[in-house]
């Protein structure tokens, strides 16, 4: 198990040099950098900056040299923590990011929560009760959410609330709030707030999972152990806990560890739409404004999160079936 | 035997349908059959003819979309003084009584050894499941029950196989534990279907002489589902075979092989190849192929392949089950004096 675990970090780092490689040159790739943004901003602006100033702005950034030497100052910073400055907000990108990570956080892993809580005991009834009118029922739900777009629901909800609650319910906020010091109030305003958003990304979420669910389950209720069982006495819900939902289980563990990089990146769309202060919209305009650090650093974390998730699941597969080994 | 005409399970005009996207299939359409205490009756037919419904159907767990329409299953349960005579087709499924019987009064074995245990849990796991469920026993006693039933399937280190995962065995061994889990409570009744058919032959040897070895011990009755002929020949006391959802003939296993009387039954035997053949003699087959369950012909089931088919009868009208002889039974329009005027010709 150890030799497993030391070998796939060897594998997860060399993927991580490897991603943030490639990423580094794609996010290069389109002609132009940052400085040619920020002067076209300043020409709309109506403000002429001196040729002067923007060869200062370039040797501070490093643009001046060459590609990989800035790809080089930009990877060595990591061990220290330090991933380079936003052109944009003249700040630290780990600050940046840092500051917004919070509510990223808990907006994604809420919904994560919703999804599964919803998700798997629906999953389990429809594929116990297959063709029942519950069944039928969760299905035409499922489906439903499946197909709505998620930012969608996201305007509808925003306007139904808004008409008859009369309440807004974009952003994590009320204005009055926004820039207050924490407090109770502040926390019952954020809870009426949050759960907007964690019910739109739940939604489709959780349609998805639901069918996933389902579909295993039957599978494995054909089974013959499942049979096997059920000839043995057991109950019915032994049989399905115990025996099956535990084999169903292994496609959907594999599936949280992909969902991973879904808690930093955001529900970036979503974000969007509402206006919360996440880290979706912060990756989406430094990827158009091309401050490359910024967005470069995101890329990496999303790596991250999927090369750790996947290595969470493979872990925990293990823990669960007793077929898998580490040798 | 003493008891050895003593009823433990009657199965009476079974119909079984299956409600499925295409229509219904008619799985079971009259399956009769009666089975004495402590005897092996073989259950014998080609693929998709019912055997693995009908076993379920003993055991009351036909598949969500399958429904038992008609007919009845009895049970004859031994208590203190006699029998007492239980309708398990009238039982709910999930219900108490009817778990209380599966597994502890009527065990059953599968086709798959290598699919019938849960990969997730180790075998002794799976054997305390049925222990304890159905023996008033402290944990050490079902410990000591449980090493004991994988010693009397004669698998060696009991200790080590009641600590295994079910991937760490053969499927040999893995049939031999499925044995061991269905023996655990001492079942009257085993059904045993197709439990040698995934195996391979000297495997199949063994658990067949395994089994036998058991029922000599124990005097259980068992069902033992198969299309093989030479497994029936070497296991059982009775034969009821099938064909197209029906039991076409139930007698003893010499009448079975010697004078058999239905058609079909004579054709399976004569299709199985003989040792002591002319060698350039072609295997004799069954002409045509089992026709689908969706479009099943009208009158006998068998009349398009069979070769005493009688024109203006076989095909109008549907034959009933005729005593021929004594404990022999057969649905032929041949045999039955009301459906034609021609008796019988075969030898």
């Amino acid at each position: 198990m150890l030799a497993f675990i030391a070998r796939r970090l060897v594998y997860m780092i060399s993927t991580l040099v490897l991603i943030s490689f490639v990423g580094f040159l794609i996010i290069n790739l389109p002609p132009g950098s940052y400085i040619d943004v920020f002067q076209a901003q300043r020409q709309l602006q109506g403000t002429h900056t001196a040729e002067a100033e923007l060869e200062a702005l370039k040797r501070r950034y490093g643009l001046d040299k060459p590609v990989p030497v800035q790809y080089w100052i930009w990877v060595r910073g990591f061990v220290r923590g330090d991933f380079g400055r936003s052109f944009e907000f003249n700040r630290e990108v780990s600050e940046l990011i840092w500051e917004r990570l919070g509510f990223t956080v808990a907006i994604a892993t809420g919904s994560l929560l919703f999804i599964w809580l919803v998700a798997i005991p629906i999953g389990i009834y429809t594929a116990t009760h297959q063709y029942k009118l519950g069944d039928n029922v969760a299905t035409i739900v499922g489906m439903a959410g499946l197909s709505i777009p998620d930012f969608m629901l996201a305007l509808v909800l925003m306007v139904v609330i808004q008409r008859l609650f009369g309440f807004t319910v974009g952003g994590l906020f009320s204005r009055e709030y926004v820039d207050a010091p924490w407090s109770l109030a502040k926390v019952i305003d954020l809870v009426k707030h949050l759960w907007v958003p964690i019910v739109v990304v739940g939604t489709s979420g959780t349609a998805g999972l639901m069918r996933i669910m389902r579909g295993n389950l039957l599978d494995i209720l054909n089974m013959q152990y499942v049979q096997a069982a059920r000839a043995r006495g057991l109950r019915e819900a032994t049989v399905v806990v115990k025996h099956a939902v535990r084999n169903a289980i292994h496609p959907l563990i594999m599936l949280l560890g992909m969902s991973l990089p879904t808690i930093i990146s955001g529900s970036l769309i979503v974000s969007i739409v509402l206006g919360l202060p996440t880290t979706g919209p912060l990756y989406f305009n430094a990827l158009r404004q091309q401050d490359m650090y910024l967005a470069g650093t995101f890329l990496m974390f999303l790596a991250f999160m999927l090369v750790l998730g996947n290595f969470l699941a493979d872990i925990l597969l293990g823990l669960i079936d007793p077929r898998i080994r580490y040798e | 035997m003493a008891d050895r005409a003593e009823t433990i399970l009657e199965v009476r005009n079974l119909h079984t349908h299956f409600h499925t996207e295409s229509g219904v299939v008619r799985a079971l359409e009259g399956v009769d059959f009666t089975l004495n205490r402590g005897q092996v009756l073989g259950v014998v037919g080609e693929s998709g003819c019912g055997k693995s419904v009908t076993a379920q159907c003993i055991m009351n767990m036909v598949p969500s979309r399958g429904r038992i329409v008609d007919g009845s299953v009895i049970y004859h349960q031994r208590n203190g003084q006699g029998t007492e005579a239980i309708e398990i087709t009238a039982l709910p499924p999930k219900s108490r009584e009817m778990r209380r019987i599966r597994g502890n009064e009527i065990a059953m074995i599968f086709q798959e050894p290598m699919t019938s245990l849960d990969p997730l849990y180790t075998v002794g796991n799976q054997l305390l499941e049925a222990i304890n469920l159905h023996q008033d026993v402290d944990r050490t006693e079902a410990r000591t029950l449980a090493i004991h039933s994988l010693d009397r399937v004669q698998l060696p280190e009991p200790e080590r196989v009641f600590a295994s995962y079910p991937h760490q065995l053969s499927g040999g061994q893995r049939q031999r534990v499925m044995i061991a889990i269905a023996l655990s409570c001492n079942p009257t009744l085993l059904i045993a279907d197709e439990p040698t058919t995934a195996l391979d032959v000297t495997t199949q040897a063994q658990i067949l002489s395994l089994m036998r070895d058991l029922q000599d011990e124990t005097h259980m009755s068992i069902i033992f589902i198969t299309h093989d002929l030479g497994v029936v020949a070497e296991m059982c006391d009775e034969v009821a075979v099938m064909y197209l959802g029906k039991v076409v003939e139930q007698t003893d296993i010499d009448t079975t092989f010697y004078s058999p009387r239905h058609p079909y039954t004579q054709a399976l035997l004569r299709s199985i190849p003989r040792l002591d053949d002319d060698q350039d003699r072609r295997l004799e087959v069954i002409a045509g192929s089992v026709p689908d369950p969706s479009s099943i012909p009208s009158g006998c089931r068998f009349h398009p392949r069979c070769p005493e088919f009688l024109t203006g009868v076989c095909e109008q009208r549907e034959p009933v089950l005729v005593q021929v002889d004594e404990g022999h039974q057969v649905r032929c329009h041949l045999y039955d004096e009301t459906a034609s005027s021609q008796p019988g010709t075969q030898p």
